[in-house]
């Protein structure tokens, strides 16, 4: 159900839907104004709830990721929050010094922030001992985590290591009697009752949503030094040389591609991977590593741009599991237009740069 | 002589479930053959020395694989008590099995028990003397360098090292050692109040939400343009590009990396551009 | 004196001779560091006049291949062989003849009737190359020196003959131009004979030796076919060939029997699409490769991406006048890379990990086979069960260009009420891929679970689509313990319409239709007639391309060459679609589903692809054949 305000502003832009009874296009007219309008935080009211004197804790620690809360980790919290509430318990959230959420709307009647510990720095040892300190002093009753490997993933299985118990890992979903584990390389569930540290998978539970809690920010422990790991920092990646099964946002290139030197510009600002077609790589323009389809790399980015890809059945082999494709070609009629979720009928080499100028713009505005 | 101990477990396909070498394991022995100029590989595995799919890692090219022949009983025990006479330097694992419960808890438990430094998510190792430099993978591709004192316990994943083929002439000429282990009191490997079942496919949200303002989480709560395919006629290439980077701020894709740069970012540069208010649609 | 003298040149043969001996040896003992392998050598020494006249001469008398190449070369250059070689023999034998007996004058003339053939052979091979630029595909080096080592002893024994003859003055030996002529004939001899050992004349040593001892003697009898390898005995010591000595001996032989004449090359589909192979290279390779040191590596006397380029279509062994097994080295080259180092490259490491763990290339499980056709409801066959004929499937089955070749087959045999049944869950993968990619373990490993599948089942025939399958089931599983009646799809079809049992309507097809042979049909099964015959009766006349029938152009899938994927100036197939346009034609029929395939990817606009079962079918339902 789109809102009448949106649609409207659509149909003026003269975007064009895929009108489900049939085929009709309707030409571009007027200026596009594709942004609807923003829903201003006053126009929602929530409800507020307010935990006081909490029968038992559970304590969610998100991963975050740049400072803000990922699907993920809202996920995390709305388990936390069926745990909680089944017990008439509390949530309290633990989190780097960084985060620019509100956590008290993702859930959290808590807030323990831990000054010593900037986004994205890496001492998974110390910070595992302190939460089971925090565990302790709040005798909580569950710990949860994010499955994720390098951040909860690990801090959770050292708690674990540490407390002497089994964790449930790969908790696929849960209701306040029981966790279900995904295992046996995906194949079989186990059915446990709920222990006290709990590794979520996405989707394990609803996001709070609604209503939102107080997230009271409390005094955090002081963390210790680790001197045995030494973080070094961040290794320079050349974000375009990305693997392709690693990369989250893929340009590809296919033969509609001539301008060779716009489509590396265009994915060095978008801080794309580069993918090609198979005829782009028997032209020899790009590695054959770089070849996305049934006989290069299958890839699952989250968003993939298809320039100049005619798409044939190999290649749309290889992005049958993408989530959002966008392709730009001047062929209305090739496969890879009807394949995508945004299809933009144009010249290629025009938009490439005009779509390189307008990312360095807008990033050079923050 | 710096030892080097390779944990190996039995994987199995997941289209046919025939057993056969553990993809993530098979990194691990790779990270490792990589190191063999500057130390000793034992390669160990607990379970059946009969097992076929062990030959699959002597085709990798060790001449020599040790069994720890105890099976339905909990490894890290067992691992732990081998591991402790040998003393290796560096540990490396997968991260996680491919069969069983698959809690990816035994390499926590060894450096636990074994009083040695832990890194997850490994892409490579060089030692160093009394130390060992570790390349770890992030999300999203980038690599973060850490300097770890020695021992240390790798645990690798997916961004590991392309595993070399397995070699049959190789195989069937490697040895498999079976060793002793102490097997008396050891739990079971699964405690008897859990309930196994068959996976049940749990329907994928479509929407990510991802980072976003307060407002943007809003409207995402109503359903709003996730539905049929958008297609543009007739932009000129202005046109066209303002509308594609719309589509990919809304989606969520533009906060993924910044052009040209190093991994991690510190806080204040999240902000992206594409979150946009009404007056900036152009 | 006088009398050593008169014999002067029947010496300088004999020494020279004697020479040759011992390069022979020494030669021989090269050849004696390959592997011991059975040999029939009185059989074998015996058929060499058949072979060379038969076999060998049917080789040289086809045109050699190639843009540039003259109309007519084959019979040119075997007219020009024959005269010059039997000459040559008959003027050696003669001389040593003459040696030891009694001089004698009907002797003397032999000799130069003899000699006035060789000289005629030389004469037409001047004629014929002088005016033009050499060809491309030959190599010079040694060749070149060979007709004026003819000339020299045509002119030596001819003016020491006329001389015995009283035709001419006497020579006098002591004299400068009496040195000058022992020079030349010197020279004539050491070339010719002492060069058996290691000058181009080695290809005469080598090459009678190798027709008589070849590895393959079946190749010269029977169908005169011989196309399947040798299984592997897994638990050598050794697997595949690492360096020239676990070749074989007669592999040897073979080698050495090259005369560099680049026919092979011509034939080449990886060479003529720019790509790092030509077979001429990788024999001379071999041929000069030290006796004990790795032959496959960077750096070593052949590179890997030499190896991996070849799409063991058989076309050099084919083009090859001196029968040389160009594809038996590939192979043997290539188990040694799989099952020894694990080196094998690309998309071919994945492939074969896939098959070893599910039985299948793509990695799918084998109930997954029949998923395509669940619509079809075909009949499976349960083990004890029986049918009458076995339709095999194959790896098509999980390919969406397959699954339309097969579905099309599928229903011209219930059209037709064949009693036919699929295997189902039990049918693996037949292994030739992992077979020609070196891996000889996966391949032995499937075709015993096969063999065990089709032993608890009773049928007639095999019916396949994919002539891969055909010749793994028809002639390298019988060395596993199964024996099969294998029937292609177009033999099969053929019979069917030929018979009455598939009614089709032969209609005048409006469009211009050429039919790509496939190269595991042809060359490796020797069928080139049943496909042009099914287009005849339904109604179309095929247009042959230049490179058709048992000369086929490879489509670039076999050999795992597309998994492999080295890369060259152009791609096979694209290669091919050349041709297939150059002949003008609109639609190209096929025979095979890999063929389909890499065919298909060409980038449009290109001629249209079907498969023989695609066309029949719409034959079968009323319809001209049209493109789709």
């Amino acid at each position: 159900m789109i809102r009448r305000s949106e649609r409207r502003a659509r149909r003026n832009a003269g975007v064009l839907r895929r009108d489900p009874r049939g085929e009709r296009d309707m030409v571009a007219a007027g200026p596009l104004v594709l942004a609807p309008e923003p829903v201003s935080a006053a126009d929602i009211e929530l409800r507020r709830i307010v935990i006081e004197d909490p029968q038992s804790w559970v304590i969610a620690v998100p991963d975050l990721d740049r400072g803000r809360l990922t699907t993920l980790d809202r996920d995390l919290i709305g388990a936390a929050r069926v745990l909680a509430d089944a017990q008439g318990g509390a949530v309290l959230v633990a989190v780097a010094a960084g985060c620019l959420d509100d956590l008290g709307a993702a859930g959290a009647d808590r807030v323990v922030r831990f000054a010593a510990l900037a986004t994205g720095a890496y001492a998974p040892a110390t910070l595992a001992r302190a939460l089971v300190e925090l565990a302790r002093s709040h005798q909580a009753k569950h710990l949860l985590l994010a499955d994720t490997p390098t951040a909860g993933g690990d801090v959770g299985r050292r708690i674990a290591a540490l407390l002497g118990e089994r964790p449930a890992a790969h908790v696929k979903a849960l209701n306040p009697g029981e966790v279900f584990c995904l295992a046996d390389g995906g194949r079989k569930e186990i059915v446990r009752s709920a222990p006290r540290v709990i590794l979520v998978e996405a989707g394990c539970a609803e996001p709070v949503a609604g209503r939102r809690h107080e997230g009271r920010e409390l005094a955090a422990p002081e963390l210790g030094f680790d001197r045995a790991i030494t973080d070094l920092g961040a290794v320079k990646v050349d974000r375009s040389a990305v693997p392709l099964v690693e990369a989250e946002l893929i340009v590809s290139a296919g033969g509609g591609v001539s301008d060779w030197a716009s489509f590396h510009r265009l994915a060095a600002q978008l801080g794309a991977a580069e993918g090609a077609s198979r005829v782009a790589c028997d032209l020899g323009y790009l590695p054959r590593e770089r070849q996305v389809g049934a006989s290069g790399s299958v890839v699952e980015p989250r968003g993939y741009i298809a320039l100049g890809i005619s798409g044939a059945p190999q290649h749309l082999q290889g992005i049958a599991r993408c989530e959002r494709v966008v392709a730009v070609n001047s062929d209305r009629h090739a496969p890879m237009i009807q394949r995508a979720d945004l299809a933009v009928v144009t010249d290629v080499q025009q938009l490439m740069p005009a779509l390189a100028d307008l990312a360095q713009r807008e990033r050079r505005r923050d | 002589m710096t030892e080097i101990a390779v944990l190996l477990s039995v994987g199995r396909h997941p289209a046919s479930a025939r057993a056969r070498r553990a993809d993530l394991d098979a990194r691990a022995l790779e990270v490792a053959l990589g190191l063999r100029d500057t130390g000793r590989v034992h390669a160990i595995h607990v379970g059946d020395p009969a097992e076929p799919a062990l030959r699959e890692y002597l085709g990798m090219g060790i001449d020599r694989l040790t069994v720890l022949p105890a099976i339905g009983c909990d490894a890290a025990a067992v691992l732990t008590d081998h591991l402790r006479q040998l003393r290796p330097a560096v540990v490396l694992a997968g991260s996680r099995a491919e069969c069983g419960e698959a809690s990816g808890m035994l390499p926590y438990l060894i450096a636990h028990a074994l009083d040695s430094q832990l890194v997850a998510g490994a892409v490579s190792i060089t030692l160093r003397g009394d130390t060992a430099h570790v390349i770890q993978a992030l999300p999203r591709g980038s690599r973060r360098a850490l300097r770890v004192a020695l021992p240390v316990t790798l645990t690798l994943d997916r961004a590991g090292p392309e595993p070399r083929m397995s070699a049959f002439g190789p195989a069937q000429r490697g040895r498999i050692v079976v060793a002793q282990a102490d097997l008396s009191g050891r739990a079971p490997a699964q405690p008897s109040d859990w309930r196994e079942q068959v996976a049940r496919v749990r329907p994928r949200r479509l929407r990510s939400l991802g980072p976003a303002s307060a407002a943007e989480r809003l409207r995402s709560i109503l359903p709003t343009r996730s539905g049929p395919s958008t297609r543009l006629l007739d932009l000129d290439a202005d046109q066209a590009a303002r509308a594609i980077w719309q589509y990919l701020a809304d989606e969520g894709l533009l906060d993924l990396g910044e052009p040209g740069d190093s991994g991690v970012t510190s806080p204040a540069a999240t902000q992206t551009a594409g979150h946009a208010g009404p007056g900036s649609a152009q | 004196m006088r009398v050593l003298a008169d014999r002067l040149p029947g010496l300088v043969l004999a020494v020279s001779l004697a020479a040759a001996l011992v390069g022979a040896c020494w030669r021989l003992r090269r050849w004696r560091a390959g592997r011991p392998t059975q040999v029939d050598p009185l059989r074998g020494l015996a058929a060499v006049p058949s072979r060379y006249l038969v076999d060998l001469h049917a080789v040289v008398l086809r045109d050699p291949l190639g843009p540039n190449e003259k109309r007519a070369d084959g019979a040119a250059s075997a007219r020009m062989h024959v005269l010059t070689a039997a000459g040559l023999v008959l003027a050696t034998a003669a001389l040593l003849v003459d040696l030891i007996a009694p001089r004698s004058t009907t002797l003397v003339a032999l000799l130069l009737v003899a000699l006035s053939m060789m000289a005629a052979g030389i004469t037409l091979l001047l004629l014929r190359r002088w005016p033009r630029p050499r060809p491309a595909r030959l190599s010079g080096a040694g060749f070149d020196r060979l007709p004026f080592a003819l000339c020299a002893f045509v002119a030596f024994f001819a003016r020491a003959a006329l001389a015995d003859l009283g035709l001419a003055s006497a020579i006098e030996w002591t004299t400068w131009s009496g040195l000058a002529w022992t020079m030349l004939g010197t020279w004539a001899c050491v070339e010719l004979f002492t060069g058996t050992s290691w000058g181009p004349m080695r290809h005469a040593l080598a090459g009678v030796l190798h027709l008589a001892f070849h590895p393959r003697p079946a190749r010269f009898a029977g169908e005169r076919l011989d196309s399947a390898l040798e299984p592997l005995a897994l638990d050598s010591p050794r697997l595949g060939v690492q360096t020239l000595a676990d070749f074989r001996w007669n592999q040897l032989l073979g080698f050495d029997a090259c005369v560099q004449c680049g026919r092979c090359e011509t034939a080449c589909p990886a060479f003529a699409a720019g790509l790092p192979l030509s077979p001429k290279k990788l024999i001379q390779d071999l041929v000069a490769a030290g006796t004990h040191r790795p032959l496959v590596g960077s750096g070593a006397a052949i590179e890997p991406d030499t190896l991996w380029a070849c799409t063991t279509c058989r076309a050099c062994v084919y083009e090859c006048p001196m029968m040389i097994e160009h594809v038996d080295a590939v192979t043997d080259l290539r188990r040694f890379q799989t099952l020894e180092l694990g080196a094998t490259p690309g998309k071919a490491v994945q492939a074969l990990e896939e098959l070893r763990a599910t039985d299948t290339v793509c990695g799918r499980s084998v109930a997954s086979r029949l998923d395509w056709a669940v619509d079809l409801k075909l009949p499976q066959l349960a083990a004890g069960a029986g049918c009458e004929v076995l339709l095999w499937l194959g790896e098509a089955a999980f390919d969406l260009r397959g699954q339309r070749t097969l579905r099309a087959l599928v229903a011209l045999l219930r059209l037709a009420h064949v009693d036919f049944a699929v295997l189902g869950a039990d049918e693996l993968d037949c292994g030739d891929l992992a077979r020609r990619l070196g891996d000889e373990a996966t391949f032995a490993a499937l075709a015993r679970r096969n063999i065990e599948a089709l032993a608890r089942r009773r049928f007639s025939q095999i019916l396949t689509c994919d002539p891969h399958v055909l010749h793994a089931l028809r002639r390298e599983y019988p060395a596993f313990g199964g024996h099969y009646d294998v029937r292609h799809h177009s033999a099969f079809l053929l019979e069917l319409v030929r018979s009455g049992r598939l009614p089709i309507a032969r209609s005048a097809g409006a469009q211009r239709m050429t039919f790509h042979d496939p190269c595991y049909l042809g060359r490796y099964n020797g069928d080139i007639d049943s496909p042009r015959q099914l287009l005849r009766q339904i109604g179309v006349e095929p247009i042959e391309m230049e490179r058709s029938g048992m000369r086929s152009s490879c489509c670039g899938w076999g050999g795992g060459a597309a998994f492999t994927d080295v890369p060259g100036k152009r791609r096979i197939p694209d290669v091919r679609m050349q041709q297939i346009r150059e002949v003008g034609a609109e639609v190209v029929a096929v025979a095979c589903p890999n063929c389909a395939v890499m065919l298909e990817a060409v980038v449009a606009p290109r001629p249209a692809v079907l498969d023989l079962a695609e066309l029949v079918e719409q034959a079968a339902r009323g319809a001209v054949p049209e493109a789709m």
